[in-house]
Formats: C-alpha cells, sequence, structure tokens
C-alpha cells in the first residue's frame, strides 16, 4: 500500500498550512489554512486537488488542527466559495474559537478595503455550523474504513494532532505543538502508536531553546523595569492564545510584586475570548484545572478593559492590543501615538509576517516606518520580543519522532534551509527516511507493512485460502477437518534384514490384557505367546528403523 | 465467557452490579451501595427530638450488594472494575480497602469526578452522625447488630437489615473515609466518551454516551473472541446529557442488558393524575423510530413541578428539593428560576452541599459532555448552564453547609433549597425538614423509588406537602426490542425479571438474536460466539507464501511458520527469520487420480510392467524402471493409502511420492 502526499501550503514555509493525503484509498485534507503575508494570492490552490471542483467526492473529510488563521483561514472559502460540503472536523474548542479569529481577520481586511476578503461574515458563520466538533482521544467513525482520533498539542488552547487510520495503514499530522507545559497550556501528548506517516511541523527546526522560566524572567523583568520608569507597554496581539498566557503570566506578577500600574484588555474580542477560555478550562493545563475549584484564572484580578480616551492619558500602563503583528486597527492607532516617546515599550509576542510593521521592527534598528505615503512614523520606543514560543524547538521534534518511530517522516511548516538540516539529522540521528516537499508537489511513500514487536511466539501452521471467505490459519492436524475430507496415506513396504536380538526374554514382563493394537483386534482365541512376540518385535523395530511401522505388514 | 449478576439494584441510584468473566479476566460491573437502605438509622435530631421512632440510633453502617466480593480474597481475583455512573462507584472504597485490591477501574472523567463528589459529601454528611455518637470501635460489630437487638425491629426494617433469610446482614459496613477515597481514585483510569482504552494487552473498553445522565456510559467491551455491550441505563433524549450513543454499539455480538428501569415504572406520580397516558410520539432518528414517548411526559412533569413550586411560594411557604439526580436538579433549577422570573417573584434560592460550588462550577466547562443544546451554547460564547448567571444575580447561593460562617443567621423565607440527602437520614435536608414540617403551604419534592412511609417516618407528624415525581430512567419497554434489532447482536443476556416484558412487547422481532436469561447470583454460561480468532497478517509473510491449489478448484492452501504476537487486543502474525525450517510432514487426503499418476510416474520412466501383467489389477499396478535397475515394484490403492512394496530404493521413492503428490492433494 502507498500514501500519498499532496502539499498544497506550507510547504517549506510558514504559512496556508494544507496538505491532502491519500491512505488506503481514502483522500484527507489537513488543515486549510491561508497565508497572511500575501494579500495577493492567499489560499492553497484547490484546483490540484479536483479540476473541476468536485470536491465532495474526491475528499473523505477535512481536518482542522486548531484557530489560527494559518490553519483555519481557508476553510469558509474553501466550503462557501469552492463549494465543499463534505464532513470538516475539529476540537470543540477550535470550533469555538476559530470564527472569532476569522472575523477578527475579516475585519481588518474590510479596513484595508483592498477587496482582498474573498468571504463574508455569514460564510465564516454558515461554515461553522458544518464543523463536527470532537474530544481528544475519542474515536471518530468517518465512515467504514477511516478511523480518526484527536492529541492533545498544547500550542494554543484546542490544538490538536490528529491522527487517521484506513485499515493497517496509519498517519499521524501535528499541525503546531508544544512540548513543554506553559501558562495555561499543558504540553503534547500522544500515544505510543505505530504509524507509517508522521508529518510535523518545523518553525524551530534547527533551534534549542533555554529553560523556559529563564525567559519568562527576561519578559517580566522588562515589562516591570518600562513601567516603573513610567513608560506604557503595548502588545499588539491576537485575541487568543498568546493574550491569556501573557495575562496568567502578568496579573500572578503583579499579586506577587503588589504592583499598582493598571493592565488593559483593548475592548471587545479579548474580553469576549475569555468567557470561551472559561467555558474550555477542560483543555488548559492541569495546574489551571486544578487551580480551579474556588477561583476562575481567567478571571485576571488585574486586568480592566481600555477606554480609547486613555491613549492620551499620562502615566505607565500595560495595554493587550489586537491585532497582532501590527497589521492595522487598534493596535496600530496606539503605536502609532506611543512609538515616538523613549520610554515607551512594544512587545512583540510571536512571530511577525513579512510585510507588516511587526516584521519591520523585528528586523532591528529601525527609527523611522512609513506606513503609506503620507504617514510617517517615528520610532523611538524600545522594542522587545518575546524569544519563548508556543511551537516546539528542534528537540522536541527529535523526541517527539524517537518516541512514535514511525516509518516515514513527513516536514512542514518551516523554512527551507532549517529543514533541511532537520531532515539530514533525522536521517542521521534516527534512520528514519525523511521528506520535505515544497508547495504543490506530491510525495509518494511506500507502506508494505506493519510493525510488530519481536517477542511473539513461533508457530508454525498450514493457511487455508477459500474465495470469498476469510483466510484460516489452522494446525496441520486440524487440517483434515477443516476441509471436511479423509487423510489419504503414502506407505512403503520393504523388506529388509534386521537384527532382532532375544525377544523371548522379556516376554514375561508384558501385560497380557493388551489385544488392541493399531485398530486391530485380536481375537481372545488367538495365541496369546505369539502375539507378545509380536508386540515386542514391534518395538524393536520401532527402535531400529525410524519410520511408521505399519501393522498390516505383519498379517 | 460467564455472567453473574450480583445484584439486581433499585433504580437510578442503586445501578445493577455483575460479574462479567471474559478471556480469563474477571470485570466487576459496577460498585453501588444501595443508599435507601440507611433509611433504617433514624436522623440525629430525631434522637433529640424524642420522636416515636423505632429506627436505630446508632452511626448508620451502609449496605452494598447481597453478594458482594468484599472478602480479601474475593476482591483481589477481581482485574478489572467498569462504572457507568457516579453512583456505580460510590462502594469502590469498600473494594479499594481491602488486601490485595490490584483492579483497574475504568469510568468516564466525569462520572469519576462526579463519583468522587458524591463519596466526599457522604462522608462530610456522615460526619454529623460521629460528632454524636463518637467513633465506632474497630473491629467489633456495633450493638445493633446484635441478634437480640435485630430481633426488636420491626419487620419492614428487619427485611431491609437482613434480608429475607438473613443473607443481607454481610453487606452491611461501615463508611470509609476520605483518605479511602484518595486511595481508591488512584485506581481510576478516566476515559472520554468513544475513547478505547485496553487493558493488559487484551481487552478493549470503550464507553459511548448513555444519556442518563451527564458523563454516564454504556461499554463496549472487546474480547479476543468478541465484543460485548454493556448496556446499562440508557435515555434516547436527555435534556442536559450527551445523548445516547446507541449507533457506535452497533455490530457487537453480546449484549449484556442491565437496564432494569422497566421494573420500576408505572408508579409515575403518587400524589397526582397519571400522565403515563399521554400519547406517545413517533420520532424519527435517520432511519430508526424510536418512540419518544418520555420526552413529552418529562416536559409535562417538569411544568406541573415548577407550577407546584410557584404555589408554594406565592403561599408564602418554602421549597426543599433533595434531589440527587444530578440533571434533574440542573433543569428544575433552570426551570425553577424561569418561573419565578416569569411570575416576577423575588424568591432566594439556596443550595446546601459541601461539594456544591465544586459542582457547579465543574458543569460549566464540560461542554464536551452535554448536550447538542448546551453544546451550542459553548459555540456562540454564552455560559453552559444558566446558573452562572443567577449566582451573579445573587438569585442562587452557594453553601457548603448550613452551619457555615457566611449562611445568613435567618434565611429569608420564602425560599428554595436545594441540599442533600434525597435519603433524608443527614445533610442539610433533616434540618430544613425539622424546620418546615409542620407548615402545610411547604413543599418537599422527592424523588421515586424511594419508600416514602418510611423515609419521613421520623419527621411526622407531617404537614407540609410531598411531591414524589419520577424521572424517567431508562430504555421504555416499546423501545427495546427497536433497539436490539438496531443493534443487531447475536446473543443478549436479559434479566429474568424481565423476560414477560421482553416476550409480551408487540413488536419483539428479534429474530437474529437469541436471548439468555438470567437471575440473581447464578452463573450463566455465555456461549462462544465466534469459533476463531481474527488476526492479521504481515505483507511480508504473505509474500512469502507458496500457496497451492486444490482440486476444489476455489481453495488454495499454504503451509507457513509464523510470529504471533498481541497487542491491543488484536493478533499479529509476521514472518519468522528462518522461514525454511517447516515440518516436513506430508499429508495427502481424498484420492489419488491414477491417470495423472501413470502421467507422472512415465514422465520419470516408469511404466506399467506389462510382463507381469497378470499381478496388476484394479487396486494394484506392477510397475518398473525403464532405465533404472531396482523394481519391479507395486503400488497398492485404496480408498484411504497408497502402500508401495517391492523393491524400491531411496531414489525411486521420492520419484514416487513426488508423482502421487502431483496426483493428488496434499500439503
Amino acid at each position: 500500500m502507498a500514501i500519498e502526499c499532496l502539499v498544497l501550503g506550507a510547504g517549506q514555509e510558514v504559512g496556508k498550512s494544507c496538505v491532502v493525503v491519500t491512505i488506503g484509498g481514502k483522500k484527507i485534507m489537513f488543515d486549510c489554512g491561508m497565508h497572511m503575508g500575501r494579500v495577493d494570492n492567499p489560499y492553497p490552490d484547490f484546483s490540484r486537488l479536483s479540476p473541476t471542483g468536485d470536491f465532495d467526492n474526491v475528499l473523505s473529510c477535512v481536518i482542522i488542527t486548531h484557530c489560527h488563521l494559518d490553519h483555519v483561514g481557508a476553510l469558509p472559502f474553501f466550503t462557501q466559495v469552492c463549494g465543499y460540503r463534505g464532513p470538516i472536523y475539529m476540537t470543540y474548542p477550535t470550533k469555538a474559537l476559530s470564527p472569532i479569529m476569522l472575523e477578527d481577520y475579516h475585519k481588518i481586511l474590510t479596513e484595508k478595503s483592498n477587496g482582498g476578503e474573498k468571504f463574508t461574515l455569514n460564510d465564516v458563520k454558515e461554515c461553522m455550523k458544518k464543523v463536527i466538533p470532537v474530544n481528544i482521544k475519542e474515536s471518530v467513525q468517518v465512515d467504514k474504513d477511516l478511523q480518526i482520533r484527536a492529541y492533545y498539542a498544547g500550542h494554543v488552547l484546542g490544538a490538536a494532532m490528529f491522527y487517521a487510520k484506513v485499515g493497517e495503514s496509519t498517519l499521524v499530522y501535528t499541525g503546531d505543538y508544544s512540548m513543554t507545559p506553559d501558562r495555561h497550556l499543558g504540553a503534547a501528548e500522544i500515544d505510543r502508536i505505530q504509524l507509517d506517516l508522521l508529518i510535523t511541523e518545523s518553525t524551530y527546526a534547527t533551534t534549542t531553546r533555554d529553560s523556559r522560566f529563564a525567559l519568562e524572567r527576561e519578559f517580566l523583568n522588562v515589562v516591570h523595569k518600562c513601567v516603573s520608569d513610567g513608560g506604557k507597554v503595548l502588545m499588539p496581539t491576537f485575541s487568543m492564545g498568546r493574550t491569556q498566557e501573557l495575562a496568567i503570566m502578568l496579573n500572578d506578577y503583579w499579586e506577587r510584586m503588589n504592583l499598582k500600574v493598571p493592565i488593559y484588555f483593548s475592548a471587545g474580542l479579548t474580553l469576549q475570548a475569555n468567557v470561551y477560555y472559561k467555558m474550555l478550562i477542560g483543555w488548559t493545563s492541569q495546574r489551571i484545572k486544578q487551580s480551579y475549584v474556588k477561583c476562575n484564572p481567567f478571571d485576571f484580578k488585574h486586568v480592566l478593559p481600555f477606554n480609547r480616551s486613555y491613549i492620551d492619558s499620562p502615566g505607565p500602563c500595560v495595554l493587550f492590543a489586537t491585532p497582532g503583528m501590527l497589521t492595522g486597527g487598534f493596535s496600530l492607532e496606539v503605536f502609532m501615538k506611543w512609538a515616538p516617546s523613549k520610554e515607551n515599550l512594544v512587545i512583540l509576542p510571536g512571530y511577525c509576517l513579512a510585510g507588516t510593521v511587526g516584521h519591520q521592527l523585528m528586523s532591528g534598528k529601525v527609527k523611522t516606518i512609513n506606513l503609506d505615503k503620507n504617514t510617517q512614523i517615528d520610532v523611538q520606543c524600545q522594542i522587545h520580543q518575546i524569544s519563548f514560543s508556543p511551537h516546539t524547538d528542534s528537540k522536541g521534534i527529535m523526541d517527539l519522532i524517537q518516541f512514535l518511530s514511525p516509518y516515514h517522516v513527513m516536514l512542514m511548516h518551516g523554512e527551507k534551509l532549517n529543514m533541511e538540516k532537520l531532515k539530514g539529522k533525522i536521517q542521521s540521528e534516527l534512520g528514519t527516511p525523511c521528506y520535505n516537499p515544497a508547495n504543490n508537489e506530491t510525495q509518494d511513500l511506500k507502506t508494505s507493512h506493519f510493525h510488530v514487536s519481536r517477542n511473539g511466539n513461533v508457530g508454525e501452521g498450514i493457511l487455508i485460502m477459500e474465495k470469498e471467505k476469510r483466510a484460516k490459519f489452522v494446525h496441520e492436524d486440524e487440517l483434515l477437518q477443516t476441509l471436511n475430507t479423509e487423510e489419504h496415506k503414502v506407505k512403503i513396504a520393504g523388506c529388509f534384514p534386521v537384527d532382532i536380538g532375544k525377544l523371548q526374554s522379556s516376554v514375561s514382563s508384558l501385560q497380557p490384557n493388551l489385544i488392541e493394537y493399531g485398530g486391530h483386534k485380536f481375537s481372545e482365541n488367538a495365541n496369546l505367546g505369539k502375539f507378545n512376540i509380536l508386540q515386542l518385535l514391534q518395538i524393536k523395530l520401532n527402535e531400529l528403523i525410524n519410520i511408521e511401522i505399519v501393522c498390516q505388514g505383519f498379517r | 465467557m460467564k455472567l453473574r449478576c450480583l445484584g439486581k439494584g433499585g433504580g437510578f441510584h442503586f445501578p445493577a452490579c455483575h460479574i462479567l468473566e471474559i478471556d480469563g479476566f474477571r470485570i466487576l460491573l459496577e460498585c453501588p451501595i444501595d443508599l435507601s437502605a440507611i433509611a433504617v438509622f433514624s436522623p440525629i435530631s430525631a434522637v433529640f427530638d424524642d420522636a416515636n421512632t423505632e429506627l436505630i440510633n446508632a452511626v448508620p453502617w451502609y449496605k452494598t450488594v447481597t453478594n458482594f466480593p468484599i472478602s480479601d480474597l474475593e476482591a483481589s481475583l477481581i482485574d478489572v472494575v467498569v462504572v457507568s455512573t457516579p453512583s456505580g462507584m460510590l462502594g469502590l472504597p469498600f473494594l479499594a480497602r481491602t488486601k490485595n485490591f490490584s483492579a483497574k477501574v475504568y469510568a468516564t472523567e466525569v462520572t469519576a469526578r462526579l463519583g468522587k463528589m458524591a463519596m466526599e459529601e457522604l462522608v462530610e454528611m456522615h460526619g454529623e452522625f460521629v460528632k454524636v455518637y463518637g467513633l465506632e470501635e474497630d473491629g467489633c460489630l456495633p450493638k445493633w447488630m446484635d441478634m437480640v437487638e435485630l430481633r426488636k425491629l420491626s419487620l419492614a426494617l428487619k427485611e431491609i437489615v437482613m434480608g429475607e433469610n438473613g443473607e443481607d446482614l454481610a453487606s452491611w459496613v461501615p463508611l470509609y473515609s476520605t483518605e479511602d477515597i484518595n486511595e481508591s481514585m488512584k485506581k481510576f483510569c478516566v476515559l472520554k466518551y468513544a475513547e478505547e482504552s485496553c487493558y493488559n494487552g487484551a481487552l478493549i473498553l470503550t464507553p459511548y454516551a448513555s444519556g442518563l445522565e451527564i458523563g454516564a456510559s454504556n461499554w463496549k467491551i472487546s474480547g479476543l473472541r468478541g465484543s460485548v455491550t454493556y448496556l446499562t441505563n440508557s435515555l434516547f433524549r436527555s435534556s442536559h446529557a450527551a445523548k445516547f450513543d446507541f449507533r457506535s454499539l452497533q455490530g457487537n455480538d453480546v449484549i449484556l442488558f442491565s437496564d432494569f428501569s422497566p421494573l420500576h415504572e408505572n408508579q409515575l406520580f403518587q400524589d397526582n393524575e397519571n400522565l403515563s397516558s399521554m400519547p406517545s410520539r413517533r420520532i424519527s432518528d435517520d432511519s430508526i423510530d424510536f418512540l419518544e414517548s418520555s420526552d413529552v411526559d418529562e416536559d409535562e412533569k417538569m411544568s406541573f413541578l415548577c407550577s407546584c413550586v410557584i404555589d408554594s411560594v406565592k403561599r408564602r411557604g418554602s421549597v426543599l428539593i433533595p434531589i440527587g439526580q444530578l440533571g434533574i436538579m440542573l433543569l428544575l433549577l433552570e426551570e425553577i428560576s424561569k418561573s419565578l422570573k416569569s411570575s416576577n417573584l423575588q424568591v432566594p434560592m439556596f443550595m446546601f452541599s459541601p461539594v456544591a460550588e465544586e459542582k457547579m462550577g465543574y458543569v460549566n466547562f464540560i461542554p464536551e459532555w452535554l448536550s447538542e443544546s448546551h453544546r451550542q451554547k459553548l459555540f456562540s460564547g454564552k455560559p453552559l448552564f444558566s446558573h452562572a448567571d443567577l449566582f451573579e444575580e445573587k438569585r442562587l447561593q452557594l453553601f457548603p453547609d448550613i452551619n457555615s460562617s457566611d449562611v445568613p443567621m435567618e434565611l429569608r423565607e420564602p425560599c428554595i433549597v436545594f441540599c442533600p440527602h434525597w435519603s433524608l437520614r443527614s445533610g442539610p435536608v433533616v434540618h430544613f425538614l425539622h424546620l418546615w414540617r409542620a407548615n402545610k403551604d411547604c413543599l418537599l419534592i422527592l424523588e421515586k423509588g424511594i419508600d416514602a412511609d418510611l423515609t419521613l417516618s421520623p419527621f411526622t407528624p407531617l404537614a407540609l406537602k410531598v411531591l414524589q415525581c419520577s424521572f424517567v430512567c431508562g430504555i421504555t419497554i416499546p423501545n427495546i426490542s427497536l433497539l436490539l434489532n438496531f443493534l443487531h447482536p447475536k446473543l443478549v443476556a436479559f434479566p429474568e425479571d424481565l423476560k414477560k416484558v421482553i416476550l409480551l412487547s408487540k413488536e419483539t422481532t428479534p429474530s437474529p438474536s437469541s436471548f439468555l436469561f438470567y437471575t440473581d447470583n447464578m452463573t450463566l454460561h455465555v456461549p462462544k460466539v465466534n469459533d476463531n480468532f481474527e488476526a492479521y497478517m504481515s505483507m511480508k509473510l504473505a509474500s512469502q507464501l507458496q500457496p497451492r491449489k486444490l482440486q476444489q478448484q476455489n481453495i488454495a492452501i499454504a503451509r507457513s511458520g509464523a510470529q504471533l504476537s498481541l497487542q491491543r487486543g488484536k493478533f499479529f502474525l509476521d514472518s519468522i527469520p528462518t522461514p525454511d525450517k517447516l515440518s516436513s510432514r506430508k499429508i495427502h487426503w481424498g484420492s489419488v487420480d491414477r491417470k495423472q499418476l501413470l502421467t507422472a510416474l512415465e514422465e520419470k520412466g516408469i511404466v506399467v510392467d506389462h510382463d507381469t501383467s497378470s499381478l496388476t489389477r484394479d487396486n494394484c499396478y506392477n510397475l518398473k524402471n525403464v532405465n533404472g535397475s531396482s523394481g519391479p515394484f507395486q503400488l497398492h490403492f485404496s480408498a484411504s493409502e497408497t502402500i508401495i512394496t517391492g523393491h524400491a530404493d531411496e531414489t525411486l521413492v521420492s520419484i514416487i511420492c513426488e508423482a502421487i503428490d502431483s496426483a493428488a492433494d496434499g500439503i
């Protein structure tokens, strides 16, 4: 059997994750993301999947791993514009949070109003209605042959790795994951399952990160220093995930250090997101779940809603504002006001795509940013980039591969050069064949086996294969009965001299009542003494000649 | 496979209990306590009250199932415990505290959590008795168990305490402690719905929603020789819990039918008009029509209950609701608060329980376990249950117990109080019953399945209104055969008590399934449903096979060595390192095609010897080797054998054998 992977996105790049895997005759689309940095061509090229656009018959199902736009962004386009009507699976939190992310993004697009949006808010709503939510570890039978199962992936609330199985062919698509727990999420967790293929992300293919604790402390120190110097801290984030993690950290720190400087959430979205988080505590880390009993960890004591009028009010504060990457909207508006002041601080909590203001800030000492022809921002403020990330580092990737020991590994969602290095490492250190196809390439993989641990019992038997029936393995003694037939013996009778020695000497030791032998009954008036000799001869011959003695020969 | 029913239980709070032996593993299904039996003890307030009571004045003991494996030996023989509902695990610490108890306990995440809360609540409330009577001495029977004392009991009490012939006396045990609870929780393996879990590499256990309660489950237990559905009380549509996932149970070989609810039916409203005569409504679930009569009834019942509550509070009487079913309680809370709002009444609601806060918080973040309508709330960003809003508006207040410091000195009456315990023997309910029993405007809502006369006897004389209400908690009779037809099992093990019900049921057409009937404490041998084991063969092994076609053209056979291993309940056959070391024993069967044999021999230069043709008969050929020295020799045929006689050396014999091989079926 073979597995075929058609990479429609995130091949040798980060953005618009989308891969279509053909396994045991079933086609599964994993993720349906969009590329945030590209306005002109943000979606995967679905026409490669079906030139006629008949996706319903081609695909068995679509599986979305988590609610980030580079994994779910193209879904409304695919279902509402391209017309896919088949099943879509995602976890409960992903189903709940994805619309927020999509609406969030839609808002930016319409603000930019360059016609970039290819779907409407109503499309998002209609699309999400079709989604079948699944729970972690729940075995879902998509159809008679295809079974899928989600495993906890960390990364963002509701993120999951997906396992798919057709017959005995199996694979896992990781999506994005993190192998270490953070402030609010647990680490990825998966059973040791036998896999033909593991498709893993490789955002940090070559980085090995320091302990999370040190990185977190650094972040808190930077923020603390800024506010104690009277500066304002701006954190452009998306409403989901990072915001909650950082807010938990700051809230705890404020509590511990007894700080009074206000922390704000920009209006609307982020607060709304917290309502979801409160219902989804079951998907957070063990620590948070346990602490829940008395108070909800997402009721931040020190966090207040932000009011637009606070932008110009004096004094230090910390502000979480959407959207992330400073692509526009409220966070950019605040940035324009606060950037020229030296004591202020902008924290960039994550990856920023090329073409965004955030990306420009990350790339080094920028003093001015030209937003458009007429707008120029003077950047005097400090810039800090958060170095802890919800993605696994290269050690985590290696650990996962080693743990699962799949037959093939495919890398996605990473930068080409780093992927090459990791690929080499996987092949040399783990001896596992590894691939990193580019976008729109197809990777064929041979899977010709299942993997059996070498601890079974060795046995022997006969396999009976009958047309239109299941093959049956029997012991050779059961064969004739199973075939419902009689044995046909082939026997050899020959004459040759044998030294039989003294037979008479041990006659008396024999039991006289042994009058049945070899299926032949000796009548009672047969000479008993003669029989004993016959029997002795039999025994003697059996010792001498290593073949079955046929009694007939002596009649 | 063997099945022994240890007790058929009694209703929602006391599920049936079985021992199932499968593939050599011993599985205990449920581990309940009969909490209705603590009615024989008098509540503490009654002791001071000098009430006219014949109940036992002592620290209560608790009654397990009559034939419960409580001894160290029996408990140590159990491999697996399967728990379907919180009430199915209340007795677990009794087992866990025995020596050498090493079983693994399987339950859904939610059942385990709610069950733990229920146990903690029980221990907490039990503490009231200990405070009054003091700790019991270890290792000796309490005084009330003395034969002399037992003889003094009334007939009704005696039957509860001793059973018909005194066999129940051994099933009474002293309660466990918090440490026992924590110890027993360590044995748990908690699962999500449809999560497959493997025990010892051989058994696969999977829970599926039963609809009875949040987190309640039916189980698929897959052994090496087939699968068993452990079907517990199930509801086709539940107002709050995820609905009965019967589709996932389709195709299992055996059904262990353990829903005893039809036994307890037909006693709907005791004090009020019978609503069971409501016309039943057919609802269609894809291709299957199930009768959803319960649905309409349940709505009617709820609105009736709400109207009674409203009546009471309007007359300035308080309402006491000691309902133990979580789902019913949540529904009542929701409905009553709605009714209060629509009637514009400002009546406070209180909930007293040591675990009230934990429980009410918990149900608000388990959307995956709730009904479709509650899941939709998650997706639209609204709290799962409205009680979150009730807290905020201070219309509902939670307290751990009545003595807790933040309870207002005087509760504003009328009020509505939700509190444990439904047995009316311990917990805040006792306090409130004493407070309100003489007030005819007050209302007490009880569940069915409680012996109201006995339970209420320490509180007499009663003036308050008592409403005893039944809620459907199982598969209704007409649905049983519909369900069985859909599930299509090979065998169904049915309780003997329901024999009449199932055989009389008009729509019974379970032709494919044959019924077995089990009774209490009798071992039922369930016949094998599959003679063979299923195994998967590796491609490598398959490619090494050298199959041979038989004379029956549609069969091919091959001799093969293989490595057999068992993983997650499945057998796998893989190739062995030295596949050529196979047994060399030849087996032939059927008859030899003589014409073919002679042709084959001729090719090797062996022909019929016509010189001595006198010897060649039908059953005997005289043969000679044309170019060889050996021979002549004879082949004797009969139906079951071929014998070579004469001067045949080894080479010749092997040539002849090869020829026979080509002329007959063999391997």
